[in-house]
């Protein structure tokens, strides 16, 4: 049991994909780790009070939750970049890696604070009027990051990883939380923070594959295969994916599904994506497509 | 919560045959002035539509009805089985001492609540033309089965809009904007582009033409899988990443569609451009 696998339940709870109470061994850790049981209220209050925002926020604050999404994101790139570069430097000595990397988790530690913890909880609390749930999860937020800031010791590569995790999960609530909204905007801007993590969370990749399927916007569907495209694996969905393609009704999606899984599904897959759409009607388009593709694809 | 129900039923006068004819009402929907979200909802099965912002605090419609002439449809229907063949041409009842009764009914459901609008036309076979005034802020949902444009103007709330005929054309919008077409061209002129959510414009074989103020800042995504690409950009487009890896020792490599991106002023909100035979155009004003 570790931190991560209580978000995770956390997030398919919310999505009532999940068990509502936790296991016993999971009460257990969480009793023990007070921070953790702090950022499970933060995230169910962000939830609850998402669902409750029955009166549309004005233009301002959209604005002002948007920038804030922004400088989230913009810290979240930064970070990678941080991270990247002890990688890009393997000829430097493992004390000056150690140096590098302290003075990287400090500067990262500084920024995180600065901008997270000042802008992002004043932004959040403005976006959502500020009410008792709202204080109470902007705390929340505050103790979070304050939490994981805690766990990054300086020179330790595995808390700097833990440290990303947590972001990753952050951006993974704040993706399923924008998919959720009924704007095609809205929900481009979920996912492409999806797109921002590496797609493990199984909550995360569930929905977005529940979205390919039933999203009114092509626009929204096209993204999300883009998504897919730079997931790590899309093993497990690779049947989801061929109905999927096969039955799709737009030309441009169902082309870039079956570019998706003749990229990256295992050749079984291909065989039967291939048989199936034999016995459908093709579009033209369609079926041009496919035809260079499979005429392309062995040079 | 406020809530009004404008059902309309528009009765038009005897036709003449052979000519359109035309009704027009006009609708005022007052909004709050405080500055809270306005949105509008349409679904046009037959028409036109045309919004422009201004700076008010009520959503001003204006309908005009046009019968489609169709007089001499009736004469010529083929009466079909039971199971779809053609059974030859139908033979006319006697309307010896009857006058023709134009059919020139046609509903339109105009519903409010709050500051939130919708229109739906239901399935009508005459043709309605739209044009609303709405608060510049207001939030658009538009969508058009088939007749002719969508046409907007002055807008700063985000916008989605879908046509399945006629063209999607744009001016003084600032976006998030997600506009789909089928056959015809998008051409939209943004002022500014909204950095709150990504813009994507999609259309399958309709041209996409796109013209942007020098102080837009966007990450462009161009893909055209059999069209040209345009661009009177300064900034120069580059491939996007090809998908390329081994397989059992032979090359695979997926090329066809490929992204083209570029970043104007440093970059900024994804504006994607996608159109399977269209030819994309992206100018600078």
């Amino acid at each position: 049991m570790n931190y991560q696998q209580v978000i995770d339940w956390k997030l398919a709870q919310l999505n009532q994909q999940s068990e509502p109470e936790p296991s016993a061994e999971m009460q257990l850790f969480i009793a023990d780790n007070p921070g953790l049981a702090q950022e499970l209220s933060f995230i169910s209050a962000f939830w609850t009070q998402g669902e409750q925002q029955q009166q549309q926020p004005s233009q301002a604050l959209d604005s002002r939750f948007y920038q804030m999404l922004s400088q989230a994101q913009s810290v979240q790139r930064e970070m990678e970049q941080l991270q990247a570069l002890p990688q890009s430097k393997q000829a430097v000595k493992p004390s000056a890696i150690t140096r590098l990397t302290a003075r990287l988790t400090a500067r990262l530690t500084a920024r995180l604070t600065a901008r997270l913890t000042a802008r992002l909880t004043a932004k959040l609390t403005a976006w959502l009027n500020p009410g008792p749930m709202m204080q109470f999860a902007a705390l929340g937020l505050v103790f979070t990051l304050g939490f994981n800031l805690n766990q990054t010791v300086p020179g330790n590569d595995n808390n700097m990883a833990g440290l990303q995790q947590q972001v990753s999960s952050l951006s993974s609530m704040v993706a399923l939380s924008m998919l959720q909204q009924s704007t095609a905007p809205e929900r481009l801007s979920g996912v492409a923070y999806s797109k921002q993590t590496d797609l493990s969370n199984p909550v995360l990749m569930a929905r977005l594959i529940e979205m390919l399927g039933k999203d009114e916007s092509s626009a929204v569907r096209l993204a999300i295969i883009s998504s897919l495209s730079s997931a790590s694996s899309i093993t497990s969905h690779e049947a989801q994916l061929v109905s999927l393609a096969v039955n799709e009704d737009h030309a441009l999606v169902q082309m870039e599904l079956c570019r998706l899984l003749l990229s990256q599904a295992s050749e079984q897959t291909k065989t039967e994506l291939f048989k199936q759409l034999q016995q459908t009607d093709l579009d033209a388009d369609v079926e041009e497509f496919l035809n260079q593709i499979t005429a392309r694809s062995f040079i | 919560m406020k809530k009004t129900i404008l059902a309309i039923l528009f009765v038009l006068l005897p036709a003449t045959a052979g000519l359109a004819n035309a009704a027009d009402r006009n609708y005022s929907l007052p909004v709050s002035k405080d500055g809270e979200a306005v949105s509008l909802s349409v679904e046009l099965f037959d028409g036109a539509i045309t919004i422009e912002g201004y700076e008010g605090d009520s959503i001003e419609i204006s309908t005009n009805v046009e019968q489609i002439d169709d007089s001499g449809l009736a004469q010529v229907n083929q009466h079909k089985g039971f199971d779809g063949s053609a059974q030859g041409v139908k033979k006319r009842r006697s309307i010896e001492g009857l006058k023709s009764i134009k059919n020139n009914s046609v509903q339109l459901e105009i519903e409010q609540s709050g500051n939130r609008v919708s229109i739906d036309s239901g399935h009508n076979r005459k043709s309605i033309v739209l044009k609303i005034k709405v608060p510049i802020r207001t939030r658009l949902s538009l969508d058009l089965h088939k007749g002719g444009d969508i046409n907007i103007d002055n807008i700063s709330g985000a916008i989605e809009v879908e046509t399945h005929k006629g063209g999607i054309f744009a001016t003084g919008i600032t976006g998030p904007l997600v506009a789909e077409s089928h056959s015809s061209d998008i051409v939209i002129s943004f002022d500014s582009l909204s950095q709150a959510n990504p813009t994507s414009l999609t259309s399958h074989s309709g041209d996409i033409d796109i013209t942007l103020s020098k102080q837009v800042a966007a990450k462009i995504k161009v893909q055209s899988y059999k069209g040209e690409i345009f661009s009177g950009l300064d900034v120069e487009f580059v491939a996007g990443n090809d998908v390329e890896r081994e397989d059992n020792g032979k090359k695979q490599k997926i090329v066809i569609g490929g992204v083209m991106s570029t970043e104007v002023n440093t970059g900024g909100q994804s504006l994607s451009l996608a159109t399977y035979s269209g030819n994309v155009y992206v100018r600078s004003k």
